[in-house]
């Protein structure tokens, strides 16, 4: 059956390279309109910008298969060893017979000493080979998964609408986001996020509940909102609340971040909408505005958008190299490892360009994770937290095995926020310290930058990184922004 | 049987082996019955999932059966194909050696999703109809499961021998195992269009 595993001179609608969110819900939408479809990978693996793996499978990750021009550095610390994973590999000795036998007890911790080995001194590599903390990671690598941008899925908005339209729920399954978290200094408060939260609350003073209530009850109602938008729509939301609702302190936050999720000031028509989706979230599927799905959020519905895709009848490969792509006049022309295609439309995440740069225009996202030996926050809970500090806002999520992406009794810390690694790393550390505190408890940190990629002339780009926001909404809107050139046009772009 | 029995539990079973060897076919056969001629059927497209009852000793199982959807064609299976499975049945052509001898990778790529604990596995060899150009024995496939310490049936989907049996055989497996996972939506939100139509949650 040789013919059945090349491609030669296959004519597609269109050839979508990469598996990330929004390159997948692109092509399962094109498959689903009855269009020839080839998506592409170069990875071994799905998910792009968005991918999850096992513990084994991120530290490949990490050490072999990430972009270096994406995700420059990786700082992984197991236990106390800490190392650093730097753009260039430091090539010295062979790592495998460096290996103390100590390690091959154990395949899995040999396989992450041995990619590992190049990046540490032979003290390390000895004091890592004897680490119980390692030993315990590697012995339930299949039972983690770790992700590179984890986010959750609203209860009502156009992720969860195309899922249900395009019958995808059967593929996947989600569990409640239990809470809604603000981290301070004095440890972790719940946001009171509806009336039902603040009319029950203990914590709230009462005058604060009237605040709250005063917010709450104007932005349910559009006629109210519509007044305040014509009339503050472009001032700072922010100052409104400040100023026309008097909130400030944990109370301000709470609105403000934790809700509006404003982690760069927005006019108080983005924050009233804002407000307005997460309280028409409440109550779809529970008393939680988002969800979470199982085993992991973007890659596991990036593949729910694939196999849609296929189902449509889709082409896949994965760990395929593109060897050249050629503009023709009525498309183009692709030189895949399994044989050259031709296609109408080409889309592609921006780093399958041979010389991909750094975005000029999109700020970076520093990101951090901490894998901990015991229930932090509760088992079988998943929350969302932020941390405010200043002006700078810290994102957060909280899993356990509610949601099978850690062993029963462990837990898993999310935090990431805009900026440089270097300069925001202290700032995740306290985030995350604030939130659990005890360093003693966490097996596996592990901390790097995500630049954006450009896009650039000529081709049409999914957006160069995972944003930071909270959810995928964003993920939906950029690929109908695409869907959107791509059926206008026709298919002759 | 005056009434109809409860639904005992939901099995996920998924079919998996080389393109060409009749999973969609024993799929179709199993769940209604029908067989397409071979110019018809070619390569799967547009088969997701099929669902089947299944009484076995007057207790009914739900049955979700999925298709590769084609990602076989070049071992690109999505990992969450494999998630909450109970059952994979792995499909080979008794006339094709190659085929069969790809079992070894599907089993491999099984391995690094499910552990023997969370499914149970069969081996199928389809196609016993064309006896003429059978390339690989009876015998050969069943020492081939038995060294992997799984279920083994022949079938012909064309025919329909063996494929309901293999059906039973599996079901029944899985419904004596104590370490498999019964509902896979333990707690989880279904998700669907919802009527409850928004703000703050409460039921009045």
């Amino acid at each position: 059956m040789a013919e059945e595993n090349t491609l030669n001179n296959e004519e597609y609608d269109a050839v979508v390279l990469g598996t990330g969110l929004v390159e997948s819900i692109v092509a399962s939408d094109i498959a689903a309109a009855e269009k020839k479809v080839l998506h592409i990978d170069r990875n071994p693996f799905y998910g792009g910008d968005y991918a999850s793996f096992s513990l084994i499978g991120f530290i490949e990750w990490a050490t072999r298969l990430r972009d270096r021009s994406q995700v420059p550095v990786v700082d992984i610390a197991i236990g106390d060893v800490e190392m650093q994973l730097g753009a260039r590999k430091s090539g010295e000795v062979s790592a495998n017979n460096l290996l103390p036998e100590t390690a091959q007890g154990s395949c899995q911790v040999g396989e992450i000493l041995a990619m590992l080995s190049e990046y540490l001194s032979s003290e390390q590599l000895e004091q890592l080979s004897n680490s119980d903390v390692l030993k315990r990671l590697a012995g339930e690598s299949r039972r983690y998964a770790l992700e590179l941008a984890p986010k959750l899925t609203f209860c009502r908005g156009p992720l969860i609408d195309v899922l249900i339209a395009a019958g995808m729920a059967e593929y996947m399954e989600f569990k409640g986001v239990d809470a809604n978290l603000l981290v301070t200094d004095a440890g972790v408060e719940r946001v009171p996020d509806s009336k039902e939260e603040v009319f029950a609350s203990t914590a709230l003073k009462l005058i604060e509940k009237r605040k709250l209530m005063r917010l709450l009850t104007t932005i349910s109602d559009p006629e109210q909102v519509s007044k305040l938008t014509s009339e503050h729509g472009n001032e700072d939301f922010g100052d409104l609340l400040r100023k026309q609702f008097k909130l400030d302190g944990s109370l301000l936050n709470a609105v403000l971040y934790a809700v509006a999720r404003a982690t760069r000031p927005i006019s108080v028509s983005e924050g009233c909408a804002r407000v307005e989706k997460y309280l028409k979230s409440i109550g779809r599927y529970g008393r939680m505005a988002f969800l979470s799905s199982m085993y992991g959020s973007g890659a596991e519905v990036a593949q729910a958008f694939c196999r849609s895709c296929a189902v449509a009848g889709g082409t896949y490969i994965l760990s395929e190299s593109i060897k050249q792509i050629e503009k023709t006049e009525s498309g183009y022309v692709v030189e895949l490892s399994h044989g050259r295609v031709t296609t109408k439309s080409l889309i592609m995440h921006p780093s399958y360009l041979s010389d991909a740069t750094e975005s000029e225009t999109e700020v970076p996202i520093a990101r951090r994770f901490t894998v901990l030996d015991f229930p932090a926050l509760g088992e079988d809970t998943t929350s969302m937290l932020s941390f405010v500090e200043g002006s700078h806002v810290v994102s957060m999520l909280y899993l356990t095995s509610a949601t099978m992406v850690v062993p029963k009794g462990k837990s898993l810390m999310y935090a990431w926020t805009e900026g440089r690694y270097s300069q925001s790393k202290e700032l995740l550390d306290r985030a995350i310290d604030s939130a659990v505190g005890d360093k003693a408890h966490r097996m596996l940190s592990v901390g790097f930058e995500c630049r954006a990629l450009a896009p650039r002339g000529g081709y049409t780009c999914t957006p160069g990184m995972a944003d930071e926001s909270v959810d995928l909404d964003s993920a939906v809107q950029a690929a109908q922004q695409i869907l959107d050139a791509f059926f206008g046009s026709g298919s002759n772009e | 049987m005056d009434t109809l029995p409860e639904i005992a539990a939901t099995f996920k079973i998924l079919l998996i082996g080389d393109s060409n060897v009749g999973k969609s076919s024993i799929l179709l056969r199993f769940t209604d019955d029908h067989f397409l001629p071979p110019d018809e059927a070619s390569a799967t497209i547009g088969v997701d999932f099929k669902v089947k009852m299944l009484d076995l000793d007057d207790t009914r199982y739900k049955l979700t059966l999925w298709d590769t959807a084609g990602q076989e064609r070049f071992r690109t299976l999505t990992s969450s194909y494999y998630r909450g499975a109970q059952g994979v049945i792995l499909v080979y052509d008794v006339c094709s050696r190659e085929s069969f001898d790809h079992l070894d990778e599907w089993f491999e790529e099984l391995s690094t999703y499910c552990t023997k604990d969370e499914v149970v596995k069969m081996v199928i060899g389809n196609k016993i109809d064309k006896e003429a150009e059978r390339a690989v024995s009876r015998k050969e496939g069943a020492e081939y499961a038995r060294k992997h310490q799984t279920l083994f049936l022949e079938c012909s989907a064309k025919t329909k021998i063996g494929v309901q049996q293999a059906m039973e055989e599996l079901v029944s497996k899985i419904a004596e195992s104590p370490t498999i996972r019964r509902s896979p939506g333990r707690n989880t939100v279904t998700v669907d269009e919802s009527v409850s139509s928004g703000y703050g949650g409460c039921g009045c």
